[in-house]
């Protein structure tokens, strides 16, 4: 089913993790140098940065590509453009299967553009189909559907994490496109992501190597998702508040919404549970991050106001969780408890915190920002350094 | 180099795009120098833009 063989993918974060450990301290130059020549492979791949330029660029060429055969044909119909977008997904599907087949490309940027096309195009393809066929089923439920699809697919067949979360938004914003109320709606959403958790749950816990790594990132990520469609505070906390069709805690049984309430907080007590029983980091930092969003929408179920002190306290109660679990930590034998410690044992997790330190301040930034200044005076006789000669006269 | 190649990409399009006055010929520039860009920048990629 897989594009990638499971053994090359062992390799590359085999590679990855050497390389870590090298980094931190954690082996020496010879070891890996010995290592290494265990876990090469034939891929070519490169950096981040250049990743993401040669997506832009073949997202630009299967984009332009396609626009340029619907203006030289002057496809203007609906069925004709359902057409030219099915024929261009399935197009940029075989391109993708060719450049990895034949330029053995691996996170390359360019295959993942055209795996990502095929998709969008797969989608607006289902968009004109709905028209053509003049469907009663709501455009946007379309949408969601064949986008999970599209997206299930791309992952099942590319291995690509964020398609993989692709998929898990369309499938849980899909109950929210669809005609009823928004408990049936909310419970729908919960039941497929509570469905996605459990399968995910099993399969990471009896696979292996890199796909036991995966498919618990996959399950915390629906973990995440079940939560986030229980919790009806969650999305007026954002500006992207009605954009998957939530309309938010307003108008809600009182029964479901006391439901909903106690869920927030049993969830997240239950992931740490689950992730600790399991070792499994991508569920307990999920459900860590969970604790704290109940914090902060607990106050929004009551109905309170929310105070200028209440991220003080919010930050006050966080350091001194931080500081006593530490401290429990490291005064277990060997600096450990039940095989967990507090001391940082690779490099990336100080990079990671290093960016979640300057995302929280990116958010913030404008706090911080100076107060507007009294307007300049401002010459009516020509710009600076003009002499004048620009004005009018 | 990823910001280089991106910036001075999109400078000089900016300059000659507005001047193209059909939707084709825009749409053929892109493909063109979108094709000739990327394998440029493989290029530069196999030289020294391994993974790290």
């Amino acid at each position: 089913m897989r594009k990638y063989d499971n053994a090359d993918e062992q390799k590359v974060r085999s590679e990855r993790l050497i390389r870590e450990w090298l980094r931190s301290g954690l082996i020496d130059q010879t070891q890996h140098d010995r290592m290494l020549p265990d876990v090469q492979t034939e891929f070519r791949r490169t950096n981040l940065f250049l990743r993401l330029v040669l997506f832009g660029f073949g997202l630009l060429i299967i984009g332009a590509s396609t626009v340029l055969v619907a203006d030289s044909f002057s496809l203007r119909r609906e069925a004709a453009g359902a057409m030219l977008c099915l024929g261009a997904a399935i197009a940029s599907f075989a391109l993708a299967e060719y450049l990895i087949t034949h330029f053995r490309l691996y996170r390359f940027g360019v295959e993942e553009a055209a795996v990502c096309s095929s998709a969008v195009l797969a989608v607006i393809a289902a968009g004109f189909c709905r028209s053509v066929l003049q469907m009663s089923t709501p455009t946007e439920f379309v949408f969601a559907v064949v986008g999970a699809a599209a997206a299930l697919a791309a992952y099942l067949r590319f291995g690509y994490l964020y398609a993989a979360f692709a998929w898990l938004i369309c499938a849980a914003s899909a109950p929210f496109q669809i005609w009823g109320p928004e408990v049936i709606q909310r419970a729908a959403a919960a039941v497929i992501m509570f469905g996605i958790f459990v399968v995910y749950g099993k399969r990471s816990l009896s696979s292996k190597g890199f796909l036991a790594e995966e498919f618990a990132v996959l399950r915390a990520a629906a973990f995440a998702g079940l939560y986030a469609v229980l919790n009806l505070h969650l999305p007026s906390m954002f500006y992207f508040s009605g954009l998957f069709g939530v309309s938010g805690a307003s108008s809600q049984p009182f029964a479901f919404y006391v439901f909903t309430y106690f869920a927030i907080w049993l969830l997240p007590f239950l992931g740490v549970r689950t992730a600790l029983r399991a070792r499994q980091r991508p569920l307990l930092d999920v459900s860590l991050l969970l604790a704290l969003v109940t914090l902060i929408t607990n106050k929004p179920y009551f109905g309170a106001e929310r105070q200028a002190w209440d991220p003080i306290l919010l930050g006050i109660v966080l350091i001194v969780t931080a500081v006593a679990v530490r401290r429990w930590l490291s005064n277990g034998r060997d600096g450990s408890r039940y095989e967990f410690t507090a001391a940082r044992l690779l490099n990336a997790d100080s990079r990671r915190l290093a960016m979640v330190g300057t995302m929280s301040v990116a958010m913030h930034g404008g706090a911080g920002a100076p107060a507007e200044s009294p307007p300049k005076f401002e010459p009516g006789g020509g710009r600076s350094g003009g002499a004048g000669s620009s004005g009018s006269w | 180099v990823a910001y280089g190649t991106a910036y001075g990409y999109i400078g000089v399009s900016a300059k000659i795009v507005p001047r193209l006055d059909e939707l084709t010929l825009i749409l053929i520039y892109l493909v063109a120098t979108g094709g000739a860009m990327i394998v440029f920048i493989a290029g530069l990629a196999r030289r020294f833009g391994r993974e790290e």
